[in-house]
């Protein structure tokens, strides 16, 4: 009796000294987090098998990897890296799209989001993929279209993407309009408004939707600075020197919420707002 | 025949007594309906999840019974001596094979059924549509898995159950390899070439069977393409099966 009673005792004290040594773990990690970035405590960076390994080794289940690695994607994106970098996105991308080459929807959102985090070139490459991969999709050339347009200023081939996209029998007839558009001559905003408000009427996913509609929300948040702009120079004489004056001279009470986090800036000869990566 | 069915029954009934197909299928199913909670997070993605997650499950599940379950399935009558028994009355030992191999391919159209049935409910239920090339691909899936069970019962009939677990389990990696097999000959020399040229057509391609891309991007199968499918399996497995027999013909008991 005396001996179960002492190996019942033993056994509760080193389970008080497991929960301990957890406890402890865990006010470590959150210490760390507190030095650094709040979020890092829970951050894991997706590990990418090479391409080559992808092309060999996945046997049999290639389009269930494809779909391991996209909500791997979807959950690295949507839990936000506290680097700030989202290094693994370009390899995602790739990798989904190397070992389920005809699932469309990663390369529109690859062309959607890796250009505002830096990866231009890979966005552009992507959607060159995704051209021969899924030659009836509308939206892969159209969305290049305007990575070409917007990021590269490369209008040539924007006009040519955007053609192509126009051409496919899927494309609703709104894009057809961005075909016919002079790229040299159009304004840069009002074709980047046009070309968002295709996407918000008539891309087949939400995602695609609600990202448009942030980008016109940008657009018109924009036009309401201007606007300001115009007001301050009336109240003062002059146009702002920056946007922080139309705060400090009484003409806004607090910036609005930039959806797609894009720093702007003013010109203080014309009040014309624009993105700091013009 | 009527020993052929005798044999299949008593496999049949043995196998589904074994409480490790249960836990097996349960898992199966609750994998087929996890594919609900990863397809609603996956930007509306959700039919192609769910179709390549479910018709991944079933195979991957029922693989998982062909390697506990068929690995041992004449093994295990050896070790416990109970195939004296059986091949002391007038049985041919090809019966026996035969019995076996129908027995576990039984077991397996149960829980096919019962998974696909899970699986077809969820693709009603997320209002996917159901195409005939869903249903194919069951059917593709379920010839595949009764080529593994000819290949675990092969060695299944002269070595130990893990060795036979791992040998059906090299066969499956080799089987889906082919297109890497044949793209590393291309690039190789005149004699290697032809050796994974030859290595190509004798050893199972099991990618075959494999219709998976085809039914999410709604590619239709052609005539020919069913009929040498169904052809290429049903020869290879009665080989696979002769094989077998002649193994155990060349056994002492």
């Amino acid at each position: 009796m005396v001996r179960r009673a002492t190996v019942w005792f033993v056994a509760l004290v080193i389970f008080a000294a497991s929960v301990v040594a957890q406890v402890n773990i865990n006010n470590l990690n959150t210490a760390r987090a507190v030095k650094r970035t709040a979020g890092i405590n829970t951050y894991n960076e997706p590990f990418v098998l090479p391409e080559k390994v992808l092309a060999n080794g996945v046997v049999g289940f290639r389009n269930l990897t494809a779909d391991y690695y996209w909500l791997s994607l979807i959950q690295y994106f949507g839990a936000g890296d506290p680097f700030g970098e989202y290094r693994q996105l370009p390899h995602l991308l790739n990798a989904i799209t190397a070992l389920d080459p005809k699932f469309a929807y990663p390369y529109t959102f690859g062309l959607l989001i890796l250009p505002d985090q830096g990866f231009v070139d890979e966005a552009i490459a992507l959607g060159e993929k995704g051209l021969v991969e899924v030659p009836h999709s509308w939206e892969i050339p159209y969305y290049l279209g305007y990575v070409q347009y917007r990021y590269k200023k490369d209008l040539v081939k924007a006009g040519e993407a955007f053609e192509r996209s126009a051409q496919s029998p899927e494309a609703p007839a709104a894009a057809k309009i961005l075909a016919g558009i002079n790229f040299a001559r159009a304004g840069q905003r009002e074709t980047a408004i046009a070309i968002w408000k295709v996407a918000a009427e008539s891309s087949e996913n939400e995602y695609t939707r609600e990202r448009a509609k942030e980008y016109l929300e940008h657009y018109a948040i924009i036009d309401f600075y201007e606007e300001q702009a115009r007001a301050y120079k009336t109240r003062y004489g002059r146009f702002p020197n920056t946007l922080e004056e139309l705060k400090t001279g009484g003409l806004i009470r607090d910036f609005p919420p930039d959806p797609v986090n894009i720093e702007l800036k003013i010109d203080p000869k014309t009040g014309s707002v624009s993105e700091v990566l013009d | 025949m009527k020993a052929v069915i005798a044999i299949a029954h008593n496999t049949f009934r043995e196998s589904i007594r074994d409480r490790l197909l249960y836990a097996i299928l349960f898992f199966g199913l609750l994998l087929m309906l996890a594919t609900i909670i990863l397809g609603s997070i996956s930007l509306e993605q959700d039919v192609k999840v769910i179709k390549d997650l479910g018709l991944a499950g079933i195979f991957i599940i029922n693989f998982l019974i062909i390697l506990s379950v068929g690995t041992n399935l004449v093994s295990k009558e050896i070790d416990r001596k109970s195939i004296y028994t059986v091949l002391t009355k007038p049985i041919e030992r090809s019966t026996f094979i035969i019995g076996k191999f129908f027995g576990l391919a039984a077991t397996l159209f149960v829980t096919t059924a019962i998974m696909s049935t899970v699986f077809v409910a969820v693709l009603l239920v997320k209002h996917a549509g159901l195409s005939p090339l869903i249903f194919a691909s069951l059917v593709f899936t379920y010839i595949e898995l009764l080529f593994l069970v000819a290949i675990a019962l092969m060695f299944s009939s002269f070595t130990a159950p893990v060795a036979s677990a791992l040998y059906t389990l090299a066969f499956f990696l080799i089987g889906h390899s082919m297109t890497s097999l044949t793209r590393f000959g291309e690039q190789a020399g005149p004699f290697v070439r032809g050796t994974i040229t030859a290595g190509t057509h004798l050893l199972p391609n099991l990618e075959k069977f494999n219709i998976k891309n085809q039914v999410v991007y709604e590619v239709a199968l052609s005539g020919p393409q069913v009929l040498w499918t169904v052809v290429y399996a049903a020869t290879y497995i009665t080989v696979l099966i002769i094989i077998a027999t002649n193994i155990l013909k060349r056994q002492e008991f």
